[in-house]
């Protein structure tokens, strides 16, 4: 099986364990998980050769931070990228398309729905060997 | 007035054309071998050009994909004088504007100038628009121009777009050039990515719900569908939606309305669809894989990516540009490319498109670090592997003779003769061949072919060639 980085950044402690606990249920198997705490340490570590199969899993805690993000385009191109968006209305719900991620979710939702898109990304899930 | 060139090796039918083009008020060359055409066709003057197919130093089909490629491709007319359905739909395939048989009526002859004469007015009046948004849509060869040339009209209009081309082609980049090109541009560009969406969630993601309308519903959410609203939905890999989905989808598309799960009313929204696939989505319909009234909607606009193999002339632009830019976002000086890296590069096949290529350049990069030259050493060792294999196999194809024709016989061979010379360069060239895949292993060249060693051998000195590469 193709080896998949799972990169995953969040700078509030809370949400990065959440996401943690999404990513790590999938570590092992050819897939590795790296945490990054700040936008600077992502920034380095997205400048530095990735494997193909990479999935970034983003979580700002504010606008900034999805400013931020959205400032990092051109290291952010070719990964696919699940973004955990802090609010629900449609400003921060439209700016957040400027990222192109490939699935959005809510920091104050139920993770299963981001561990079962992680799964069929990573070719881990059933469905997703079926179509193999 | 057009300028038009016809190929053909009858001067009498040559006249003829020159004759009714010039009373169409237009200007006519004539050309009578393909070797004469080429050249001619080289000035890139040429706004039609008639290719009988028969001509004396080869089939006017194999010009054809050379004319397609040149930088500014002339619409051509194959002529000939023998029916040949498969050769017409070759021609066809490879872009011919259309086939004409011979005899042909004088009607039929301005008939096909006056269209393509007007194609080619209404596609001059069509060119890019200067500030045209290509993003890192990068290459200048003639099949990418094309697929520019016809996002430019995607993104004119409002119909939906189907992107097709193997998988690393770049499809994502020429859909986002679609909506950033159009009046949606500043709506949103939202990807539907078919391939990581389980299907359970797959209604719930793009329909959205309201709060109770399934276990975990604990509040409204919009879905996909309605954020893009005033901008562009891009199903990627639409090919591997659920079939049971696609009705639902298809009725969205048709009337833009939906209803959010749970909900009572249907909602509207205004989004133009763009779609794409590494599938044959008409052959997945034929076999039912694929509903075909989907396939029909999503279909207005089709553009296909060609892969990087058919590209290559884009190769040493990609390589530049990325390696610049590498070399800058991992703050090492810029470094030149030696012209055997460019070599090895353009001698591979590329599976995996442009995708895999920019991993080799990253790979290249990291590897040099205080290098001033990416040389091939950096490379990949399947894609070096690569390059050393069909340099060795050029070389061999080269000592091979040239297949003997009727023509290089002294008199007019028996059939049987000619039967035995045309097995004979069979035989060699599979012998040579054979040699270059087994790399000197006889074991390997005995699997390859299903010969035993001793026939190996004995066909080996036959032809006179060694397993030694």
């Amino acid at each position: 099986m193709q080896h998949v980085n799972i990169i995953c950044f969040a700078s509030a402690t809370k949400m990065l364990e959440k996401i943690s606990k999404a990513a790590i249920a999938l570590s092992g198997d050819g897939v590795g998980i790296e945490l990054y705490k700040s936008i600077d340490e992502v920034y380095v570590r997205l400048c530095q050769p990735r494997a193909s199969g990479c999935i970034l899993v983003l979580c700002p805690k504010n606008k900034k931070e999805t400013e931020q993000i959205i400032s990092l385009h051109d290291v952010l191109s070719g990964a696919k990228i699940i973004l955990v968006l802090p609010k629900r209305d449609k400003d921060s719900v439209r700016m957040a398309y400027k990222i192109f991620p490939r699935f959005m979710a809510f920091a104050d939702e139920d993770f299963a729905n981001i561990t079962m898109v992680l799964k069929k990304m990573s070719g881990l899930s059933a469905e997703a060997k079926a179509q193999d | 007035m057009i300028k038009i060139l016809v190929v053909d090796d009858d001067k009498a039918l040559c006249n003829l054309l020159s004759q009714i083009i010039a009373g169409m008020g237009h200007e006519c060359a004539r050309a009578h071998t393909i070797a004469e055409g080429k050249a001619a066709a080289a000035s890139g003057l040429y706004d039609i050009i008639f290719l009988d197919v028969s001509l004396p130093d080869g089939s006017g089909l194999d010009l054809l994909p050379v004319l397609r490629r040149s930088p500014s491709p002339p619409e051509v007319i194959i002529i000939t004088s023998a029916g040949d359905p498969d050769g017409a739909v070759l021609a066809i395939k490879n872009g011919a504007w259309d086939y004409l048989e011979k005899p042909f009526r004088k009607e039929q002859i301005t008939l096909h100038i006056s269209r393509a004469a007007e194609y080619r007015r209404a596609l001059q009046s069509r060119q890019r628009p200067v500030a045209f948004n290509r993003d890192r849509i990068i290459g200048s060869s003639a099949r990418i121009n094309e697929c520019l040339d016809v996002i430019v009209q995607a993104a004119a209009g409002d119909a939906s777009v189907l992107i097709t081309g193997e998988t690393g082609t770049g499809k994502e980049l020429f859909a986002r050039a679609v909506h950033e090109n159009s009046s949606r541009r500043n709506g949103s560009f939202v990807v539907v990515d078919c391939t990581a969406l389980p299907e359970r969630l797959v209604e719930s993601v793009l329909f959205g719900y309201i709060k109770g309308a399934f276990t975990g519903a604990d509040r409204d959410r919009e879905g996909l569908i309605s954020q893009a609203g005033g901008g562009t939905l891009f199903l990627d890999e639409i090919g591997e939606l659920p079939l049971n989905f696609q009705k639902v989808l298809l009725r969205v598309l048709q009337e833009h309305r939906f209803r959010p799960i749970g909900s009572k009313h249907e909602e509207e929204s205004d989004f133009r669809v763009v779609c794409a696939t590494n599938r044959d989505l008409a052959a997945m319909a034929k076999k039912g894989d694929f509903r075909s009234d989907l396939l029909y909607r999503i279909r207005s606009v089709a553009i296909h990516i060609p892969p990087l193999r058919d590209r290559s002339d884009d190769i040493r632009e990609l390589v530049k540009h990325y390696v610049s830019k590498y070399c800058e976002r991992t703050s090492i000086g810029i470094k030149g490319v030696a012209p055997e890296f460019f070599e090895a590069l353009i001698a591979y096949p590329w599976p995996g498109n442009v995708r895999e290529l920019l991993n080799a350049i990253e790979h290249a990069v990291s590897i040099a670090r205080d290098d001033m030259m990416l040389v091939p050493k950096q490379l990949p060792e399947h894609i070096r592997i690569h390059a050393v294999r069909a340099s060795v196999g050029s070389k061999i194809r080269k000592q091979s003779p040239q297949r003997k024709t009727i023509s290089d016989f002294e008199k007019f061979p028996q059939l049987q003769q000619l039967r035995d010379s045309a097995l004979a360069d069979i035989e060699r060239q599979y012998l040579s061949d054979l040699v270059w895949q087994a790399q000197g292993d006889i074991e390997k060249a005995c699997r390859l072919s299903g010969l035993a060693r001793a026939r190996i051998y004995g066909l080996l000195k036959k032809y006179g060639l060694s397993l030694r590469t």
